[in-house]
């Protein structure tokens, strides 16, 4: 090894050390940013002509990924947001059904049963039987107000889901942008480290929505669900939005290019199935409600007040609770207009109010689903405060899934900044042995040159 | 493991997520008295829960009821005791008179027998509100009506006296399965085993009138005020079971009280203790985060 080499080593050494540094420099100025992937740098021997060992050269900045970490940080994403949403969408549909709320169905119908029998001890009392046919339409009203808020709800989820299918389509088209770019990058022999975190980053963003998988082959990039693919290199596909009607209502996405379903097991987009499920089971529940408040059958409500008597002593033959032409429940009309037509009596004769307890009765035997009225509401309340507090609990343990994924990964692809200080400690005593390195090593040429003179 | 400084700050994070969250949910908890808010704060109990307050509800409804079957009765009550008054005053007045031959005396008692029988069925026509009380279920129908006619000395009086009611008896839901009545139909006052009191005092009348022996309409008028003190008993007993089944459901409603406290009530010292505790835990969690990222690279270098 000639003399001059030592200048060629202690240059190299000085010309990666600042390499070094700057990477170090990177990862700390990253600290706070949740895409950033901490670089180490690698070191290369430099070998001369005759392969002679000429000192250390830099070879790129390597970002630390742990793919199965990945995974399972965007696993553990999709599950908490899929909880989120349904922690937060559950208690809207609970609370308006919830029992212990005063302004819900249970509570009027209640207040309904207790205006019935008042009116029972007193059926020709007339200010009685308006406050019993008030709070039938309360009831009646809350009835299609909870039906049509349902409704309203059920919409709100469908065009969310349809807002986030359109937010992920376009999150797909800047994958394959990036995928294209960062292609162009590699082919050139640079690296793309940071159009990689914005990738890894959109991914995640991605993951809210939709469990995702990863992976690279020969030909690029692949981004798929459940086996499906929706982005292959510089190609996107597009997820459509279909919400069908019948027979189980229900949230569906498709790849029309594949004139195929996806199967969503996780993520936002399952939170929207599940909510929109809860959302219909409970208005067809209402519903059956009203449709047993207004069956004109012989063994229903309607045919109690059918066949009683009315304040005249006349049969009534009219039903107390009917349907609209848009579905809707209402008191019938000509009682409304006229208090003293409702049957409170069961006999032809003046002010007996039996026909009143039979009604009252009715309401608190009357089976609609194997229940009485009031069960029926209770212990749909009570299956929808379990899953709200499934949903709570589930949200809590995901959450701690997700922080727990998150840290695993930071462990190894965080930047820590004791370790990059120690780093930089460490380089910049490299650094100055390095220039003591040149020193010596010219000190002993000027030597060499001293004698040689 | 490596700990980075984004793992400190997150699990500190978390940390003060729970603690917030814990701390809303005990302030909910003190401001309102009550821990079960929605059904989902415990799902499990909701059902019982809507139970014993649906139970409370219907008992004070019940408990409405049978006020009302109550304060029916003390007016039936009243009525008898004034018929019964009537009719006392009455016999002691056709008492005295079985002694007197007197003309005038005669027509006195005529009028007197004539005033009774009116003011009976005024007893009887007692309303409350729109209702006539003793009409049975027909409560819109006077109960009872007179028919006149000449008398042998050319006196328009009554003749006859019309029930105009129904046989039902009003009754009233007391319970899930029970019913009481609220009140008795005309003609179970008026003719009480096969005494009509009002054919009992026409007769009476008219036998006045002719001078005829009237022992046995006395004896008669006894057996009826016998039988109106046996309804009176009967519905004094009828009463005070009323007043007892009150005092009942009161009593099992203070015990579904209890039930819905035990369920739904905070104890204020735990909840207090707790609220405490956890604004301590999220006040050092607050300090604890602060200080570490207040940590920057000078604190390095």
């Amino acid at each position: 090894m000639g003399g001059f080499n030592s200048f060629t080593i202690g240059a190299s050494g000085l010309r990666s050390f600042n390499y070094y540094q700057e990477v170090i420099g990177s990862n700390i100025s990253n600290l706070s940013n949740p895409a950033y992937k901490r670089r180490e740098v690698i070191l290369e021997p430099l070998h001369g002509n005759d392969q002679v060992y000429m000192g250390a050269k830099f070879a790129g900045a390597k970002r630390i990924v742990d793919y199965f970490l990945e995974k399972s940080v965007r696993s553990s994403i999709s599950d908490f947001e899929k909880n989120n949403y349904l922690n937060n969408i559950l208690p809207e549909i609970e609370d308006k059904i919830s029992v212990l709320n005063e302004n819900s169905i249970y509570s009027y119908l209640n207040l309904f049963w207790q205006a019935l029998n008042d009116l029972s001890q007193n059926p020709s009392n007339i200010s009685l039987r308006n406050i019993l046919l008030n709070r039938a339409t309360s009831l009646a009203d809350k009835i299609n107000s909870s039906i049509n808020d349902y409704e309203l709800l059920s919409q709100k989820i469908i065009q969310d889901a349809r807002k986030s299918v359109d937010y992920i389509n376009q999150k797909l088209k800047d994958i394959a942008i990036l995928n294209k770019s960062i292609k162009d990058i590699e082919t050139s022999g640079n690296e793309a480290n940071s159009l990689k975190d914005k990738r890894d980053y959109i991914v995640e963003e991605i993951s809210k929505y939709i469990d995702v998988d990863v992976y690279e082959n020969i030909e690029g990039y692949v981004l798929d669900i459940n086996g499906i693919t929706l982005v292959y290199g510089d190609k996107n596909f597009d997820i459509e939005f279909e919400y069908t009607i019948n027979p189980q209502k229900n949230i569906i996405y498709s790849i029309p290019s594949f004139g195929k379903d996806i199967k969503i097991s996780n993520g936002i987009l399952q939170g929207y199935q599940i909510a929109i499920k809860e959302v219909e089971e409970i208005n067809l529940k209402i519903k059956s409600f009203l449709d047993f408040l207004t069956d004109s059958s012989n063994s229903s409500f309607n045919s109690i007040h059918r066949n009683g008597y009315n304040l005249d002593g006349l049969s009534s033959g009219l039903d107390f609770f009917v349907k609209n032409s848009k579905g809707e429940i209402e008191i019938n009309e000509s009682i409304l207009l006229d208090p003293s037509s409702f049957a409170a009596s069961k006999t032809p004769y003046e002010g007996d109010g039996d026909n009143c307890i039979s009604m009252a009765d009715f309401l608190k035997s009357g089976v609609i689903e194997g229940k009485n009225c009031f069960d029926y509401f209770s212990e749909l309340s009570s299956d929808l405060g379990f899953k709200v507090n499934n949903a709570k609990n589930n949200l809590k343990i995901s959450e701690s899934i997700k922080v727990s994924a998150m840290n695993r990964r930071d462990s190894i692809s965080g930047v820590s900044v004791d370790e990059e200080m120690m780093k930089l400690l460490e380089i910049q005593k490299y650094y100055s042995v390095m220039a003591k390195y040149i020193n010596i090593s010219n000190s002993m040429i000027e030597d060499l040159i001293n004698i040689i003179r | 493991m490596r700990i980075t400084e984004s793992i400190i700050k997150r699990n500190s994070m978390l940390s003060i997520h729970e603690n917030m969250s814990q701390l809303y949910d005990t302030s909910q908890r003190l401001s309102t008295g009550k821990k079960i808010l929605k059904p989902s704060d415990s799902p499990s109990n909701i059902k019982a829960l809507s139970d014993y307050k649906l139970k409370y509800s219907m008992n004070e409804q019940y408990k409405k009821n049978i006020n009302f079957s109550l304060s029916r009765l003390s007016l039936v009550e009243s009525s008898i005791s004034s018929i019964y008054d009537e009719l006392s005053r009455l016999r002691e007045k056709l008492l005295q008179y079985k002694s007197s031959t007197s003309n005038e005396i005669k027509n006195n008692m005529v009028e007197e027998i004539e005033l009774s029988i009116k003011n009976v069925a005024s007893y009887l026509n007692k309303r409350e509100g729109d209702s006539y009380i003793f009409s049975g279920t027909k409560i819109f129908s006077k109960s009872f009506d007179f028919e006149v006619g000449s008398d042998p000395d050319g006196q328009i009086r009554i003749q006859n006296v019309i029930y105009n009611g129904n046989f039902l008896k009003p009754e009233v839901k007391i319970s899930d399965s029970d019913f009481e009545i609220c009140g008795f139909n005309g003609e179970e006052i008026s003719n009480i085993k096969g005494n009509n009191i009002f054919s009992i005092l026409i007769d009476l009348r008219k036998k006045v009138l002719n001078g005829d022996n009237i022992s046995s309409n006395i004896d008669q008028i006894n057996s009826y005020l016998n039988s109106l003190d046996d309804l009176s008993v009967n519905i004094g007993f009828k009463i005070s079971n009323l007043n007892s089944r009150i005092e009942s459901i009161e009593k099992e409603n203070l015990r579904i009280s209890g039930f819905i406290s035990n369920i739904e009530d905070i104890d204020y010292s735990v909840e207090l203790t707790k609220y405490t505790s956890l604004q301590n835990k999220y006040n050092i969690a607050i300090k604890i985060y602060t200080n570490l990222t207040q940590k920057n690279i000078s604190d390095y270098i």
